[in-house]
């Protein structure tokens, strides 16, 4: 249902067809998850269905909590008994884990969070998919903190991208999130994803491994700790803005203009700069692979030798904020964005030669 | 703040589980103290220090999170029973106890205790039943029986606008996950004593292997706010716990598996 054997049969290392949701059950189970509790919502619940055959094919326990607050919360549990712990979800379900996010990013608790958008606000408007929830997802719940978010925009990159998130929540101590819009969560591509890690050993910071020392893990102890907290915190993300960067430049070198697009919508805009490239348009493409930390230092160096930049995404401007403060004036920063389904390729690449031939770029 | 500091080297004259020198944050006379103690004590006498991970919701008895010598997760409001789930499941081998308030475990945080039950996990659960919100200051909440005063309802639940107390004991013990629910009350020095036998007992049916709940409800006082059209002290606190409140709220041993108990000694999980 999830994935079928490509040519090559069944050997381990031939890509297999697979959707989004189940790219990232398995680079989920290749990155060593031992812990997965969740609440079904569409379109993630093909995510859940792998999960609960391969993980407790690998010894791992997978759960289905009463609500999304419960899943969330048990991970947390989870990661504070030195467990790689994981949950999915979608627009409302994402909502009711701010919370535990928030909780998780104080306690300092890695984990990852999958998230398929849709285009809904609240229930209303419809299952369709959208890049939502990116803003939210950044830090929605309370206090100063920051999520790293990954987009990536194939199944193979979905594969590898939750692979790698599970090694950044281990090393920052945080959750994650990796980002998936509903479209790309059933769309079903070759991916080929052997990666392993060695066997996980609990954290020696996590509960329940016996020491000399007692160990506590919470996200407020005295105020002096509280205190130290928020700038350990923040000393976190200053470093992650300087080493976790992630993005992808194409045609970038002598282009005019430049369309910033993350996931899905980055390989319509990929076609779109090919074909304007055929006619004599100079643009290139931007994709932020990691909307945080945003790869602000480069694409404000690109605002800097552009006419313009065009931010498309299937949405109405979810990282829209972020171009413009990347680019700080240096240049005009446009938008287009609908919901619902990708921009068709012939739609965007109509919108990038009115900018480029009505003069003001 | 009503809190009386009391710094003590050593709380308890039986216990090395507590921390020696820590502040304790409970008021004088308040029922979190004795409750403590008892937690310590069955730890030390049962050897398990090493095996315990305490889990501590919001509330007055978050504290105990700092007096504990064991490995603790402190966790939001109403999300012990979730966060129970998670360090169970993953360390299937410890003693998981969650230490929460009423208004932690049986407000914000029924729906996860209500289907930890329900999934029948395996962690013992401590609610420390004050019929108040202690910590914010003594408000009204769903275990808030009518004889108890509040800030926001002066002398007592008001039936028309907020209905009737919540029973814990009444809604887990129908449960086939949960399989121990019993209430005792942390008033005078014999009762603490009987306490201290029921929770000694949930503590062997949960070493002797029995996978499930194991609920406790204790009925105790929040002396310095219960303070609605009335104040009290720790003792008028406590008598009105033994005369009136344990009315509204059954005391005794609800639910026990038929033959874990009594007999023999159950055999310790190491
Ligand atoms: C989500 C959330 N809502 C409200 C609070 C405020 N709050 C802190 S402690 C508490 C009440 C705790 O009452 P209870 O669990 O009965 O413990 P007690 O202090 O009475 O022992 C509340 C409402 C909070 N910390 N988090
Ligand atoms: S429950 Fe009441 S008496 Fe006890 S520490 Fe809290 S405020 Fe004080
Ligand atoms: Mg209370």
């Amino acid at each position: 249902m999830f994935e079928t054997n490509g040519t090559n049969g069944n050997s381990r290392n031939a890509p297999k067809l697979m959707n989004g949701c189940a790219a990232m059950g398995l680079g989920a189970i290749r990155a060593g998850c031992q812990y997965v509790a969740a609440y079904p919502i569409t379109p993630q619940t093909e995510y859940l269905e792998y999960m609960s055959q391969a993980l407790p094919a690998t010894g791992g326990v997978f759960q289905q909590l009463n609500d999304e607050i419960s899943s969330i919360m048990a991970c947390y549990g989870a990661a504070a008994a030195g467990a790689k712990a994981m949950t999915a979800s979608v627009g409302p379900g994402l909502t009711l884990m701010i919370d535990g996010l928030a909780n998780a990013a104080g306690a300092e608790l890695p984990m990852v969070l999958g998230a398929m958008t849709r285009a809904h606000v609240g229930v209303s408007a419809g299952l369709l998919p959208a890049q939502s929830d990116i803003r939210m997802l950044k830090g929605g719940g309370n206090g100063d903190y920051h999520l790293p978010i990954l987009a990536p925009a194939s199944c193979q990159e979905t594969a590898e991208l939750t692979f790698a998130a599970f090694v950044l929540a281990e090393k920052y101590r945080t959750p994650v999130v990796v980002v998936i819009d509903g479209f790309m969560a059933n769309m079903m591509e070759a991916v080929n994803f052997q990666k392993d890690v060695p066997a996980h050993e609990a954290w020696d910071w996590s509960v329940g491994h016996t020491r000399d020392a007692q160990v506590y893990v919470t996200s407020y102890y005295t105020p002096e700790a509280d205190t130290a907290t928020c700038y350990r915190l923040q000393e976190k993300y200053r470093v992650m803005r300087e080493r976790e960067v992630l993005y992808e430049e194409f045609m970038t070198d002598d282009a005019e203009f430049v369309i910033v697009a993350f996931g899905i919508m980055a390989r319509v805009a990929k076609q779109v700069v090919v074909s304007a490239r055929q006619q004599g348009i100079k643009v290139g493409l931007f994709r932020p692979i990691t909307i945080f930390p945003f790869p602000e230092n480069e694409l404000n160096q690109i605002a800097r030798g552009v006419k313009s930049i065009l931010v498309t995404e299937m949405n109405f401007g979810q990282i829209l904020i972020d171009v413009k403060l990347a680019a700080n004036g240096a240049c005009p920063v446009h938008f287009y964005g609908q919901p619902a389904m990708p921009i068709k390729p012939m739609q965007l690449f109509k919108k990038l030669r009115e900018l480029a031939t009505d003069g003001h770029g | 703040m009503n809190y009386t500091q009391i710094q003590s080297k050593k709380v308890s004259p039986h216990s090395d589980v507590f921390h020696e020198q820590r502040h304790i944050s409970f008021c004088a006379g308040c029922g979190h103290g004795s409750l403590n103690i008892l937690l310590a004590e069955i730890i030390e006498e049962l050897g398990i220090q090493t095996k315990t991970v305490l889990v501590t919701g919001v509330g007055c008895g978050s504290a105990s999170g700092g007096l504990q010598r064991v490995d603790i997760v402190g966790t939001p409001h109403g999300r012990a029973s979730d966060v129970c789930t998670g360090v169970s499941r993953m360390l299937p081998e410890k003693t998981v106890v969650q230490y929460s308030g009423d208004g932690d475990s049986c407000a914000i945080g029924l729906a996860g205790l209500l289907h930890s039950c329900a999934r029948q996990e395996n962690f013992i659960i401590l609610i420390y039943n004050n019929n108040v919100y202690g910590m914010t200051g003594g408000q009204l909440g769903p275990t808030t029986s009518e004889v108890v005063p509040t800030t926001t309802f002066l002398g007592g639940r008001d039936k028309d606008v907020q209905g009737f107390p919540l029973d814990i004991i009444d809604l887990v013990t129908p449960l086939p996950g949960c399989v121990f629910a019993a209430r005792e009350r942390l008033t005078t020095g014999k009762n603490v004593f009987h306490a201290k036998k029921t929770l000694r007992k949930a503590f062997d049916l949960h070493l002797s292997g029995v996978r499930g709940i194991k609920l406790i409800d204790f009925l105790g006082n929040c002396n310095v706010n219960w303070k609605g059209d009335r104040t009290f002290t720790p003792i008028t606190a406590n008598e009105l716990i033994d005369n009136e409140v344990s009315r509204y709220f059954k005391l005794g041993v609800a639910k026990q598996p038929q033959t874990a108990i009594g007999g023999q000694q159950p055999a310790i999980i190491s």
